[in-house]
């Protein structure tokens, strides 16, 4: 179990091809697997090792919640410790250095690319625009820590929601 | 790797783990806050490239604090990191998945992702704003950030390859 858990997470690429993996093999329920994203993306920590483990610890209670950490984990951290050993060797030659700097400012297009995107659905939600706007500020500006940029943001658009909630009930 | 260090990045590594609502999205301005701002170990270029090869490398983006360890204390240092971030969000998703599966259909559910959002995004904009800080701030390297988030936005080309071609147009145009 613990070996079929680990080398099928081993692919370890996207969320579509552990849905895949899962979905296609009878492990989950298309439906279980909806439930799952939904708790993965609510809890801390990168959401597909999240996922890894939360279906593992399903599919092989604890054996299989470790051997899913693994098989999402293993690969990549090999992978980006051969480039670390590069990077911090002879052969990152400064005729690199352009190459390295383009694919930073690629990383931060993508980042605005995604920013734009995430925001489409909170365009006609101006409580939840401001908290967004107020977030980026704090952060951006200020430098607020994320614990109490949490309590705080986090309070307040859970608070928020709650009231959304409450007049949609009463309406 | 002095003990003081080993502890710092345990710190600093174990505290983005249990605090990363949301994904590895949320957590990029604080590390860098930390990691650049703070400790100084790597500069904002090298955060800003870290970040880069943590999008190219399938798996988890966050895999990138691989380097930074890699970088303050070799494989220790690497080791360190990457338990330090993936191993304390783990063990709650854990705990969190067996109480999850009960509370199937219960309004608190939506109302934790629905209010959590909002903070999310904000924290997209501000990775945005703190990462290129000091890291990407010439025209060139302007005009390939916008014309990926361009392609981003309107082709289907694969994330990875988006990269490949900055790095591409950085040869060419970034070039020291």
């Amino acid at each position: 179990m613990f070996v079929t858990i680990a080398s099928t997470a081993f692919g370890g690429g996207q969320k579509a091809q552990i849905r895949r993996a899962t979905v296609e093999r009878g492990w989950l329920t298309d439906d279980e697997f909806v439930q799952a994203i939904e708790i993965v993306e609510l809890m801390p920590g990168a959401n597909l090792v999240n996922l890894a483990v939360y279906i593992g610890e399903r599919l092989g209670g604890p054996m299989g919640a470790v051997a899913g950490f693994l098989g999402v984990t293993i690969t990549p951290f090999v992978i980006v410790l051969l480039v670390g050993w590069w990077y911090f060797s002879p052969y990152n030659v400064p005729a690199l250095r352009g190459a390295l700097a383009g694919c930073a400012a690629g990383a931060i297009g993508l980042t605005l690319a995604n920013a734009l995107e995430l925001t489409t659905s909170h365009l006609r939600k101006p409580i939840e625009l401001a908290l967004i706007g107020l977030t980026a500020l704090s952060v951006a500006v200020w430098h607020m820590h994320l614990l109490v940029l949490i309590a705080v943001m986090g309070g307040l658009g859970i608070a928020n929601a709650v009231l959304a909630t409450r007049k949609a009930r009463a309406a | 790797m002095t003990f003081a260090l080993l502890l710092r990045l345990i710190t600093v590594f174990g505290t983005l783990s249990v605090l990363g609502f949301g994904g590895g999205k949320g957590i990029f301005p604080q590390m860098r806050l930390d990691a650049v701002d703070h400790d100084h170990w790597l500069t904002a270029a090298q955060f800003a490239q870290f970040y880069a090869i943590g999008k190219l490398v399938p798996g988890p983006a966050t895999i990138m604090v691989v380097l930074i360890g890699f970088g303050i204390a070799g494989l220790a240092g690497a080791a360190i990191a990457a338990i330090a971030m993936f191993v304390p969000s783990s063990i709650m998703m854990y705990v969190a998945g067996k109480v999850w599966d009960r509370y199937e259909g219960a309004p608190f559910r939506t109302i934790l992702a629905v209010g959590f959002a909002p903070l999310i995004v904000g924290l997209v904009w501000a990775s945005l704003a703190v990462i290129s800080h000091g890291a990407v701030d010439t025209p060139a390297g302007y005009v390939i950030a916008a014309s990926v988030a361009l392609l981003s936005l309107r082709t289907k080309i694969p994330t990875p390859l988006l990269i490949l071609v900055s790095g591409i147009a950085g040869a060419l145009a970034l070039a020291p």
